[in-house]
């Protein structure tokens, strides 16, 4: 993981600390407070959480695909189903989206059943795909109904991308080299083969090499791509090798001499081509349909999931208020108090709901009870508290003040524990039971969540809060955007 | 450095009717000069000082060495099998270095002198330095030894094969940043026939490139071509097969190398070495600087102080203002002895502004000083307090007005220590004023100026 967290730890204790010495400058000499230190205070805040705005959440690891079988692709796409009908009845802003997803379950269901196989080629510039799909089109007969595609070509251009297995959608990759592998085909050629994609591995122009080199380079090839992809469907061929000369010696002692094109060697790959074409046509065309099951229910679960968490949101922000003003009324002296004053039973039982899942009481308090000693051991608690506690000291407001910390400690933990609970809720399936919520999981969550809210919104909100609380007349359930208003 | 005059500050100019060579040959034996005197410049610290230096002489030690024995470095650069080290053999006529068909044979630099046979008159020779490939799988630390070495080397031979791919095309414009001088290589001509020089000049004005490259730059080769195929009938109807080889072709390359040792070799040296130099010697400033910082700080604060006594006691505006001024070069002066830097006029003028600044400070306080007892004299006659706070604010203006002409003076030390007489970045400045046009380094020219500091020495004539 790139972040590092001592870095996230320590923008968020300065941030933090200059939030206090603006307060604690604030309440030495002035009164009433102007729109200037408001701005400044939010300003100060705002400029912490944007230096830290700009890292990209790390790739998620893609997940290993099982063996296709029809029963498997069927049921990937009910499980889209399932998370399609929820959408329909949750959201009904994705409407459109959730009419074109039922066309392509549809479609996709209608394809497990087809015949064509489509086979691409793909590989960088000029390594001969055109010419490769011109010969195999025009010497190859499968015993199959086939169809042959040409790929853009790879490794071109300002800067290298990743292959998108869903946008080529292909049952059979015929990848070409023309030469040794090197690292950015190397790197695609395992990129495919990690998302489940069947493909052939074919080095061509091999008649630029001597014999010896040929079967030298093949086996290098082979060899390296050992454990990725099978050495039977890794094959030589020329499909276009360059002419030979040919010296005729005549009985009259005369020498005739011309140049002559040589047949296109493809012999290995057509006979690969035939054998994998007649034992696994069926087999390409499940696992082909799987991924695309799997890519579309992702694309749903995602909506779901935006869905879902724009509804939950509210909710978070409703009781990072309530704590708030809870602690700001009545500020607690120990950790573990304001940890548990941050979490309510209450706001757990409603995100399930969210989420379509029915937390009892006690359930609910169980889950709250886990994130509170969590953000505890984690010293969350401790992180956004003591920071400000001695610059506390000797300030004529110093209830007010301590008041203010722990009411914004208090939103800022609420903020957390929800965020992390509508993740760790978002990787429940969807008929899920409410249960107990395993420890090492949440904790995880937990601690990335942290480090996200430490650069964005945690930081404006809590400069936010701080604006409402400062305000004459606090409105602790009602969030608005931060404008400065007159006393 | 020892404060030697300048020789000629003409020599900046090219003169009508002087040869091009001649021009080179001088500005080859400055750069010689040069290195010489930065050398006796580090044997001028106290030892402790030069223990700390030594990174810096030993390099200037290997430049000099470079310099004497006039060996062009020239780096191979490109992906792995493009044919790096097979066009180096070409070139020597003879393998040196080992080739093959799998990539990465060559997994660590290696170099060997070439002295071609019609290198002439010119007292030159070719270092030929061999680089592990690009892109090699696990390779990333021989593509960062690679980089090294192409960064330092007078001259870049860029070998393609084929397509540009992603990775040449960064690769190529990472150099253009470094400001390399390189010659772009179209190996395997006999593999690639469509991929000719024709073709390949103009793409790389998608590559902002062009510029940079003229189309002689961009050269074909083979330089080992693939036997070809020979089928041979025989009378008696036996089919028999054999392999000709046909020989290397780098004549061009050869050439286009002979012509570039002609033209501008010396100044390709003389420059590589200087701007190597000049990072040297800041460096050297910055370490003698930190070295020497107690010792600094002492100086400033002593000379301050006693500024701020005389400027207190002297009663005349005028005097006082001249005190001022005197007691600031003697600041500068000293910081300069201490540090053993030479007083350059480059960014001189900057250092004179703080100059003013500080006796500008003077004057208001001054000002501000005698309006203040006119009108404390206006309201309870003469105030002894007055005159005191007067002459207290005076002396505080003036100590402070030598704090900031000496952090300032020591920034013009730093900056300045390449721009002596015979400085690294003015005989930078020189060569560049002496480019041909039509050289490889003529077309760097603009870039090259950008690396040598920000601000031109006031006075030297553009070409």
């Amino acid at each position: 993981m790139p972040t590092k967290p001592q870095t996230s730890l320590l923008i968020g204790a300065v941030g933090l600390v200059s939030v206090l010495w603006l307060l604690d400058l604030l309440s030495q000499g002035v009164d009433q407070l102007s729109g200037m230190g408001t701005f400044s205070l939010l300003g100060m805040v705002t400029l912490a959480g944007i230096a830290y705005w700009g890292r990209k959440p790390p790739l998620e690891a893609a997940l290993p695909t099982p063996e296709a079988t029809i029963e498997v692709v069927e049921q990937a796409l009910d499980q889209t189903q399932q998370v399609l009908t929820q959408l329909q009845a949750e959201a009904p802003e994705f409407e459109e989206f959730s009419t074109q997803l039922a066309t392509r379950i549809s479609q996709l269901k209608a394809d497990l059943d087809r015949q064509e196989i489509s086979l691409t080629l793909m590989g960088g510039k000029g390594v001969g795909k055109s010419t490769l799909k011109a010969v195999l089109g025009a010497d190859w007969s499968s015993p199959h109904p086939c169809k042959l595609l040409e790929a853009l070509s790879l490794f071109v251009g300002e800067q290298a991308n990743p292959v998108q297995l869903d946008a080529i959608a292909t049952d059979l990759v015929l990848f070409l080299v023309q030469a040794d592998l090197t690292q950015p085909e190397y790197q695609a050629i395992q990129d495919l083969a990690a998302q489940g994609q069947r493909l052939l591995v074919i080095f061509n122009k091999q008649d630029q090499y001597l014999p010896l080199q040929r079967s030298l380079l093949l086996n290098q090839i082979q060899a390296r791509l050992q454990g990725i992809v099978a050495a039977a469907d890794v094959v030589a061929i020329a499909a276009h090798p360059n002419p030979i000369t040919v010296r005729r010696h005549q009985a009259d002692g005369s020498v005739q001499e011309w140049l002559e094109p040589p047949a296109p060697q493809v012999g290995p790959l057509v006979a690969q081509l035939n054998a994998i074409v007649a034992q696994e046509s069926r087999q390409l065309i499940v696992q082909t349909s799987y991924q695309q099951a799997l890519a579309l229910k992702a694309e749903a679960q995602s909506s779901l999931n935006q869905s879902r968490r724009q509804r939950a949101l509210p909710i978070i922000e409703r009781y990072q208020w309530v704590a708030a003003a809870a602690t700001f009324a009545n500020p607690v002296p120990a950790l573990d108090l304001l940890a548990a004053a941050a979490i309510s039973g209450q706001m757990v039982r409603e995100l399930g709901a969210v989420y379509q899942l029915k937390f009892s009481l006690s359930q609910a308090q169980t889950v709250a009870g886990t994130l509170a000693s969590l953000m505890l051991k984690l010293g969350l608690v401790e992180f956004s508290t003591q920071t400000l506690g001695s610059l506390l000291k000797s300030n004529s407001i110093t209830y007010v003040a301590g008041g203010l910390i722990q009411g914004a400690s208090s939103a800022y933990l609420t903020r957390l524990a929800g965020l992390s609970l509508i993740e760790y809720l978002q990787t429940l399936g969807i008929n899920s039971q409410p249960e107990a919520i395993p420890q090492a999981g949440l904790q995880q969550i937990l601690k990335r969540v942290f480090q996200q809210n430490q650069q964005r919104s945690a930081l404006q909100a809590l400069s936010q809060q701080f604006i409402e609380r400062l305000r004459p007349q606090p409105s602790p359930t009602h969030l608005s955007p931060a404008t400065p208003s007159l006393p | 450095m020892s404060p030697a005059p300048p020789p000629a500050e003409s020599s900046s100019v090219t003169l009508p009717g002087v040869e091009p060579q001649d021009l080179q040959e001088t500005d080859f034996q400055r750069a010689r000069a040069s290195l010489t005197q930065l050398l006796e410049w580090h044997r001028s610290y106290s030892l402790p000082l030069q223990a700390d230096l030594q990174a810096q002489r030993d390099l200037f030690l290997a430049l000099v060495n470079k310099l004497d024995q006039g060996v062009i470095q020239i780096a191979t650069f490109g992906l792995v099998s493009r044919g790096k080290s097979a066009v180096l053999n070409a070139l020597f006529g003879e393998p040196i270095f080992p080739t093959g068909p799998l990539n990465g044979v060559t997994q660590w630099p290696r170099s060997a002198r070439w002295i071609p046979d019609s290198a002439g008159s010119f007292k030159v020779q070719f270092e030929l330095i061999d680089t592990p490939g690009l892109d090699e799988i696990d390779g990333e630390a021989q593509a960062q030894i690679a980089t090294t070495i192409a960064r330092q080397a007078d001259l870049i031979l860029f070998v393609i094969a084929g397509e540009l791919t992603t990775t040449e095309a960064e690769a190529l414009r990472d150099l253009r940043t470094a400001q390399k001088p390189l010659l772009l290589v179209l190996n395997k001509m006999d593999l690639f026939p469509d991929f000719t020089q024709p073709l390949v000049h103009p793409l790389l004005r998608e590559q902002p490139l062009q510029p940079l490259l003229s189309a002689e730059d961009v050269i074909m080769t083979a330089a080992e071509p693939m036997p070809t195929q020979v089928r041979v009938e025989w009378p008696d109807g036996r089919i028999t097969e054999e392999w000709q080889a046909s020989p290397p072709q780098v004549e061009q390359l050869q050439q286009r190398l002979l012509a570039l040792l002609n033209q501008e070799g010396r100044s390709l040296l003389a420059l590589n070495t200087l701007f190597q130099a000049q990072d040297a010697v800041i460096d050297s400033a910055q370490t003698v600087m930190d070295a020497q910082q107690p010792q600094a700080q002492t100086l400033t604060w002593k000379l301050s102080s006693i500024k701020a006594i005389v400027i207190a006691l002297t009663p005349f505006l005028a005097l006082d203002l001249i005190g001022a001024v005197v007691a600031d070069l003697i600041l500068i002066r000293g910081l300069a002895k201490l540090y053993n830097l030479p007083i350059t006029r480059h960014q001189a003028g900057k250092l004179g502004q703080k100059l003013l600044l500080s006796g500008g400070l003077l004057m208001l306080g001054e000002l501000g000083s005698s309006l203040f007892g006119g009108l404390n004299q206006l309201i309870e006659g003469v105030g002894m307090t007055s005159a005191m706070g007067g002459i207290l604010s005076q002396a505080t203006l003036a100590a402070y007005g030598s704090l900031v002409v000496g952090q300032s003076a020591k920034n013009y030390l730093k900056q300045g220590c390449t721009w002596g007489p015979l400085g690294p970045s003015t005989l930078i400045q020189t060569i560049l004023n002496h480019l041909q046009p039509g050289t490889v380094l003529y077309r760097l020219q603009e870039e090259l100026v950008q690396r040598l500091e920000p601000c031109q020495e006031p006075g030297l004539p553009e070409n």
